[in-house]
């Protein structure tokens, strides 16, 4: 058998078109399993197979894409897996010749592993490793784990193939709108099954190549490794009774060219195509002349970080990244409510814990689940089932137990960080093994045997060792991170130079990243904060690249962010003026509203309420009120109201949107609260009284609350009802309030018809009141026909509705 | 029974559409807009359950299904259905969480209130986006097209068939009911039905096409089938 791998080096592949538009046209019925229809139809899939061979496949596909233990259960024959894969093989082989290579097709098995679907992560382990060794029994060249839509099942899948049998693996996700069902983007998916050992990656199915083309682009800016592509043929259309499907060979060929440019080795087509397609795109492939094709020559071989991954995010850490911040306070020891919450499974107190260092800039967080007398690994487990779930910073496994770890890591579905392995070879040799089988990366403590050495010197060797045995093991020199360690200046001061030195060697004499567990620096001693910053400050210098810490501590954050500045670590200094606040382009200036000039504060004071800013428009009024002595009265009047009224043109004209004017709605709530306090109480005339509620049955009063508060502003007392209001509480309200106007609203055409219920009351009991009415479904002829007086399509609308309403009254 | 789980991906963009805006909101508000989108990832874990039902029998404007007295009614609807065997039934929720949420905002800050309930109309919607793409990529490996997923209260499918849908699917066990007035209860809840077709369907229109009056929808200003009459 040839090598399959080395044959990709030297030249693209194409692989072939779709199986089920084929084994349709061959007579599949809709509904029934094309596998099991394989068994008693041999001699069909012998033809299929054989025409794409003609057409110029060098890769067919087996007829396996759901011959798993699950998807097979729903047909009542999960016990046939072997007997399927190995016919499918067979069927292939007959076929594809000496110069054919077979792929073992592993489709996914409709279930993601826990906590989203039933089965774990180890069952689903189970389901492929059946599928798959039965496939290299069948004597397939690779395994191709195709269409893909979870990162966690492909995970299973891809884990399966490479510690069960010994083929190549090519893994293949689909995509929508650029991210996998469960949400992962292509970058993060290269990266996590690349640590996992797929050795190509591509992707397939979804809408047609024009979907696939930023995909396989990404994918190319994230890995090295080989790329396949299996675009569809579009989407299906009926065209004079037919199915056709909208692209045709010629555009598929068309999409050929682009696809090699990227780095894509393998090539072919997904649902509808035939061989039709294969043979254009085979025309095409053959056409294209690598060597003379410029763009691809620019593709050499790329350099990377450390790069950590979360189920949807990738981290990198290294000299050309920013220091990372990474979130240390999740951890029993340290912590007394985060070793209650394990204790108790208060899941959601770890999780809120995991937000609020994101939002103070944590951008990993460290997972420490030691606490004693319980299940480790039953912790770690749970701990990264909620974690990865809720937020998408990656995690740092903290724990050096290796059975607790491996539960751990099976759990997780990105790139994880092992924090932590040490020197000593016990350390070296259980855990190394997992970070390897698992695609995660190493934190290598520069410690052993003998304890923590002193001397920097020393440190460097240890830190020698972890890398060279990580190296041994396959895993890559920048998935080995090392923390040089700090012990607490209270026993010794002179130390703490030592860890910086030491950071200095590794980086210099390793050329590794540099992590440091920051706040040991501290232990015992009181303003912890000070010396953590210095000494974060001083590790930066020396070379850091990441600190475990504590986000809390607000000045973490800024020496993280000057430190990236002064260590040429932030080009043009981007980073720093976004910390700073001086980077927003959106950012309002603060004008100088000391001036005498009445146009720049009428100016001003426009743009804070336009911009809804509370506190600086009620620092303005008080600055006109008491020091410039402004009538508050006059105040509403030449300022407010015609600010208010502009806001309301913008809106109209679609300038400015609904939350925009209610958030400049609520700072002139505000200012007119604080400017009525200044005058007295008979000066504010009461424009009119309005009763407003949702009728009865309804239980939506976003739109109700709109109104209200633009209502409110422009001088009308509001009675609000609330919402589901029956109809008599309306009446009795507008009586005993002496009302001019009713507003009522409805969302559903299944409430709407309480307007009317509402209406005839009003009519019955002949109220000199008016009704206004709006909400979602209502329409003008609808008001009409209901008898109402008047309608708004939206609050803006309404006002000046009821402005004509009173008019009309007076 | 089945359940869809998946976690909530969405970010500020697709909650645009729903707050009516058709380009990049203010800092303020997008500040406001991924706040209550955190506050919605945190505070819900999103479930969908389906059942799939054969269908029974056809009239003009009513199709029958099999073990359920749940009626597909309406002449726009059945002809959405005309070339299918069968029809999935899904119901999806964000939990009544939310609905807390709202209820609370709704009496302390219009603006905010406004905001957190378009962000978490646009949750359920791409939950059930993501919902109706992993349903549809079944019925695909079936030999079926999947057809546009389609609502009660859609073109002259009355919303009174909601308590029957419900409990069709057993919506309850997701926490699913529905008031007098036929609402969702939690509010932030679809229903839909998908067809699994004989014939290729548009699963691009948007089902309410022309049917539902578009003045009413939350994504009429962004809606690329706007459908325009007044």
């Amino acid at each position: 058998m040839r090598e399959f791998l080395s044959t990709l080096k030297e030249k693209v592949l194409l692989a072939d078109g779709a199986m089920g538009t084929m084994l349709t046209k061959e007579g599949l019925p809709a509904g029934e399993n094309p596998e099991l229809w394989m068994l008693n139809h041999p001699e069909k899939l012998k033809k299929i197979h054989n025409h794409y061979l003609k057409a110029g496949s060098k890769i067919l596909l087996t007829n396996t894409f759901g011959a798993n233990r699950l998807k097979l259960q729903e047909y009542q024959a999960s016990s046939r897996v072997k007997e399927i894969n190995l016919t499918a093989a067979r069927i292939v082989k007959e076929i594809a010749g000496e110069k054919t290579f077979i792929a073992g097709t592993v489709g996914p098995t409709g279930h993601f592993p826990a906590p989203l679907g039933e089965y774990t992560w180890a069952q689903l382990v189970d389901v492929f490793r059946e599928q798959i060794e039965a496939l290299q029994e069948g004597g397939v060249d690779f395994i191709l784990l195709e269409t893909f839509s979870d990162l966690g099942e492909a995970r299973a899948a891809l884990y399966a193939a490479k510690n069960y049998t010994t083929l190549p693996v090519a893994c293949s996700l689909t995509y929508t709108q650029g991210r996998t069902l469960t949400g992962t983007p292509p970058e993060t998916a290269a990266v996590v099954l690349e640590a996992m050992g797929a050795d190509i990656i591509g992707a397939n199915c979804s809408t047609g190549a024009r979907e696939l083309l930023p995909i396989i682009e990404a994918y190319s800016k994230a890995t090295n490794l080989p790329l396949l592509v299996e675009p569809n043929a579009g989407l299906p259309e009926l065209v004079e009774g037919k199915t056709v499907y909208r692209e045709t060979p010629k555009m598929m060929a068309e999409a050929v060219k682009p696809f090699l440019q990227l780095g894509v080795r393998i090539i072919g087509a997904c649902c509808g195509s035939t061989p039709a397609h294969i043979r254009a795109m085979n025309d095409e492939l053959q056409a294209w002349d690598s060597a003379k094709d410029n763009t691809l020559t620019a593709r050499s071989k790329k350099l990377f970080s450390t790069r950590l991954a979360s189920r949807t995010k990738v981290v990198s850490i290294g000299t050309n990244e920013l220091p990372r911040l990474i979130g240390e306070r999740i951890n029993p020891t340290a912590r007394k409510a985060i070793a209650e919450a394990f204790r108790n499974n208060k899941w959601d107190v770890i999780v809120k814990e995991g937000y609020e260092q994101w939002q103070k800039g944590a951008e990993l967080l460290d997972l420490n689940v030691g606490l004693p007398e319980s299940n480790e690994g039953d912790l770690l487990r749970e701990g990264i089932r909620q974690l990865q779930m809720s937020l998408d910073v990656p995690l740092v496994l903290d724990c050096t137990k290796p059975e607790a770890l491996e539960k751990g890591l099976q759990e997780y579905q990105g790139k994880a960080l092992i924090n932590s392995i040490n020197g000593e070879e016990k350390s070296l040799a259980a855990i190394l093994p997992l970070a390897k089988k698992y695609g995660a990366a190493v934190l290598g403590l520069t410690l052993d045997e003998n304890g923590i050495p002193t001397k920097a010197e020393e440190r460097l060797k240890i830190a020698e060792k972890i890398v060279s045995r990580a190296l041994e093991i396959g895993l890559a020199k920048e998935d080995i991170l090392i923390d040089c360690l700090v012990l607490t200046a209270a026993t010794d001061p002179t130390l703490a130079l030592e860890t910086i030195k030491a950071i200095q060697l590794v980086k210099q004499h390793l050329g590794v990243s540099c992590v440091l567990g920051l706040s040991n620096v501290s232990h015992g001693l009181p303003q912890r904060s000070w010396l953590n910053n210095t000494f974060l400050a001083l590790a930066l210098g020396a070379g850091l690249d990441a600190a475990i810490a504590n986000p809390l501590d607000p000045r973490i954050s800024e020496t993280l962010a000057a430190g990236a500045l002064l260590t040429g670590r932030d080009a043009g200094a981007k980073h720093y003026l976004q910390v700073t606040g001086k980077a927003d382009i959106f950012a309002t200036s603060t004008p100088d509203h000391t001036q005498n000039n009445s146009t720049d504060q009428t100016a001003t004071l426009y743009t804070y309420i336009l911009q809804g800013q509370k506190e600086p428009l009620i620092c303005l009024l008080q600055e006109l009120v008491s020091t410039k002595k402004m009538n508050p009265l006059s105040i509403i009047n030449e300022e407010i109201i015609p600010s208010l009224e502009k806001i309301g043109e913008l809106f109209d004209q679609g300038k400015i949107f609904l939350p925009q004017l209610l958030l400049s709605s609520e700072a002139v709530k505000a200012a007119f609260s604080y400017l009525r306090r200044q005058l007295p109480v008979s000066s504010l005339k009461n424009k009119g009284t309005i009763i407003l509620g949702t009728v009865k049955g309804d239980i939506h009063d976003i739109g109700k609350n709109i109104v209200k508060a633009l209502l409110e502003n422009h001088g009308y007392k509001i009675i609000d009802l609330g919402k589901n209001v029956p109809a008599e509480a309306f009446i009795n309200n507008a009586v005993k309030e002496k009302a001019q106007i009713i507003g009522l609203s409805a969302l559903m055409t299944t409430t709407m018809v309480e307007m009317e219920t509402v209406i005839k009351e009003v009519q019955k009991k002949k109220l000199a009141v008016k009704i206004l009415v709006g909400g979602a479904v209502v329409t003008e002829d609808y008001a009409r026909k209901i008898g109402a007086d008047g309608y708004g399509k939206d609050a803006v609308e309404a006002i000046k509705v009821i402005e004509k309403l009173l008019d009309q009254g007076e | 029974m089945n359940l869809f789980k998946i976690p909530l991906n969405l970010t500020y963009h697709e909650s645009l559409p729903f707050l009516g805006m058709n380009k990049e909101p203010s800092p303020q508000e997008k500040e406001l807009i991924e706040h209550y989108l955190i506050k919605i990832k945190q505070l819900t874990q999103p479930i969908g359950t389906w059942k799939t039902f054969a269908v029974k029998a056809r009239e003009s404007a009513r199709i029958h299904l099999a073990e359920t007295p749940l009626q597909i009614v309406g002449s726009s609807t059945s002809e959405h259905f005309q070339s299918c065997e069968q029809i999935t039934l899904l119901a999806a929720t964000l939990g009544a969480e939310i609905d807390q949420l709202l209820s609370r905002l709704s009496s302390e800050n219009p603006a905010h209130a406004l905001i957190a309930d378009a962000v978490a109309s646009s949750a359920i919607e791409f939950f059930t986006e993501q919902f109706d793409l992993y349903l549809s990529t079944q019925i695909r490996h079936k030999g079926f097209f999947p057809t546009a997923r389609f609502s009660p209260g859609y073109g002259n499918w009355p919303l009174n068939w909601q308590k029957e849908f419900l409990s069709s699917v057993k919506g309850e066990k997701i926490g699913l009911t529905t008031t007098d007035y036929f609402i969702l209860k939690p509010t932030k809840s679809i229903t839909a039905a998908i067809g699994w077709s004989k014939l290729p369907t548009k699963k691009t229109r948007k089902p309410c096409r022309e049917q539902q009056t578009c003045r009413s929808c939350r994504l009429a200003t962004s809606c690329p089938d706007r459908f325009v009459s007044n």
